[in-house]
């Protein structure tokens, strides 16, 4: 690469990244190139368009992170956020991160980074590969599970939004459905988690009743509920 | 460069038509796939993908190779869009003439190069890698921009005729963006389009754009406007038919019907320049 192209990329780069009024930064990237005459409208609209589909894409994947916070921060997060994945889709994977540094400074709610990843891992169930048929039966491959001090999975199913989450640990259940491709949201409970358990580490049911104390019944009963809510996939026939 | 098969007209498949598009009764000769939407996907859009692949050519036409950036090329992505293309059979690839990562930062537009011969040198092996790593004849589409950058020396015909001769790739002329273009730096398109290796181009956009005061933007909104089927009918009086492709991405309609009439309208197009150029004195 030349020099030229070389300092023409680095110029970009402060362009990109300069924070606040878009003019500035263009009369700015036009100053370090003498004889050059760019109309700085023109280059606002680049500013403008990439700093824009930033927010947009956030806002339309993280509808409930956005709502939790003020407009003033919104904007500083935004501004903040790098994406760092090839799909324009996925530029919010990483956001989470992005609000875990900015937590203490911005003074956000300390529930939001687990909001965020809650919103994206939902997403990422939508979008997670398609895996081969089991040969038997098996913990759904898109199914993730979040650990975090909030009811988040009331706080996001609330008809109206609400200020901050119920306090409470909450182990929070993501998955597509394999049939229907419908992504689901659940607190985990001791059923389903029973159900994952068995069928991830290959327990015996007759085992694991005498194990948790309960009947052979139960943990079938728990089995079948979990492969006809898509946990589970079922062995193919 | 290789010959490049003639597909007919296609439309892009969007999230919006996942369902309806693979279902429809109308005539529709090939399907183009971002492969940022669809490599490593799974559920719903994965079985679009495999739905339109029983039915019709798919050629993948990305938005992230970045051939004009500082950073490496990105190896993940690369490796990706090679097992697309082998997944479909793609006959060709393509992306655009621009820049879109900056220090592993992916900023999501088709940025603007410099246009000048420290460029084309830049460019040229970086499409030639990103070719070779997929094994498949590479497109180059001609990008939009609002603004020459500085240290340009070469007006834009000429730098994207030298760029696809020293990357011995093909071009995907986007009429649109020629039209976009000429607007915004006025220049006449026409006289655009006879500047540039025609015999290069192996595919078309057709698409819509939105007039701002003191812009015109490239939005890919709405049905193609007039001067650009204008654009396509002087193209095709040139080159014969071309590989089409009816681009829709801003308001898509909740129905593919309104993208098809568009693709009906250039297939129409097609035809009669097959009958005018078989009606030429001398023709086979």
């Amino acid at each position: 690469m030349t020099p030229d192209l070389e300092a023409f990329f680095a110029a970009q780069a402060r362009f990109f990244a300069a924070p606040g009024d878009p003019a500035a930064a263009a009369a700015a990237l036009a100053a370090e190139f003498p004889g050059w005459r760019p109309r700085p409208a023109r280059l606002v609209v680049y500013a403008e368009a990439i700093a824009g589909h930033v927010r947009a894409t956030l806002e339309q994947v993280l509808p409930a992170t956005r709502a939790a916070v003020d407009a003033d921060r919104w904007a500083a997060l935004v501004a903040r956020h790098r994406a760092r994945r090839p799909a324009s889709g996925a530029l919010a994977a990483d956001f989470a991160g992005t609000l875990d540094a900015a937590v203490v400074d911005l003074d956000l709610p300390a529930f939001l980074p687990a909001l965020a990843r809650l919103e994206w891992a939902l997403v990422a169930a939508y979008t997670a590969p398609d895996a081969p048929a089991p040969d038997r039966a098996a913990v759904n491959p898109t199914l993730d599970a979040l650990e975090h001090p909030w009811r988040l999975c009331a706080y996001l199913d609330a008809p109206a939004p609400r200020a901050t989450p119920a306090a409470g640990d909450e182990v929070a259940l993501v998955w597509r459905h394999p049939a229907t491709l419908r992504v689901h949201h659940r607190p985990a409970d001791a059923r389903a988690l029973l159900a994952v358990k068995v069928v991830a580490e290959g327990i015996d049911p007759v085992a694991a009743a005498a194990a948790g104390g309960v009947s052979v019944a139960q943990v079938q009963a728990a089995l079948d509920d979990a492969v006809r809510d898509g946990l589970v996939v079922a062995r193919s026939s | 460069m290789e010959p490049l098969p003639y597909l007919g007209v296609g439309v892009g498949l969007r999230r919006e038509h996942f369902a309806s598009l693979p279902a429809t009764a109308r005539p529709l000769d090939w399907v183009e796939v971002t492969p940022e939407t669809f490599v490593g996907v799974g559920g719903r859009a994965r079985q679009a993908l495999l739905a339109c692949r029983a039915r019709w050519p798919i050629v993948p036409h990305g938005v992230s190779l970045d051939v004009g950036g500082p950073d490496p090329l990105d190896d993940a992505y690369l490796d990706g869009l090679r097992r697309l293309c082998d997944e479909v059979d793609a006959p060709f690839f393509s992306d655009h003439l621009s820049f879109c990562r900056l220090g592993g930062v992916y900023l999501h537009d088709l940025l603007p190069l410099p246009m000048n011969e420290g460029a084309v040198a830049h460019v040229a092996p970086r499409i030639r890698a990103a070719a070779a790593r997929v094994g498949r004849p590479f497109l180059l589409e001609n990008p939009t921009y609002y603004e020459v950058m500085p240290g340009s020396t070469l007006d834009e015909a000429a730098f994207l005729a030298r760029v696809v001769e020293a990357a011995d790739c093909g071009l995907l002329l986007d009429l649109n963006n020629v039209h976009v273009n000429a607007l915004n730096h006025g220049y006449d398109p026409v006289a655009f389009l006879d500047a540039l290796p025609l015999e290069r181009v192996g595919q078309v956009h057709l698409a819509g754009h939105d007039v701002r005061p003191g812009v015109v933007l490239d939005t890919h909104r709405g049905p193609v406007p007039d001067p650009v089927w204008r654009l396509y009918e002087r193209l095709l009086a040139r080159t014969g038919p071309v590989t089409t492709l009816i681009e829709w991405d801003t308001a898509v309609p909740p129905d593919p019907g309104p993208l098809l009439d568009e693709a009906d309208r250039a297939r129409a197009l097609l035809a009669t320049t097959v009958t005018r150029r078989a009606a030429r004195p001398g023709a086979p």
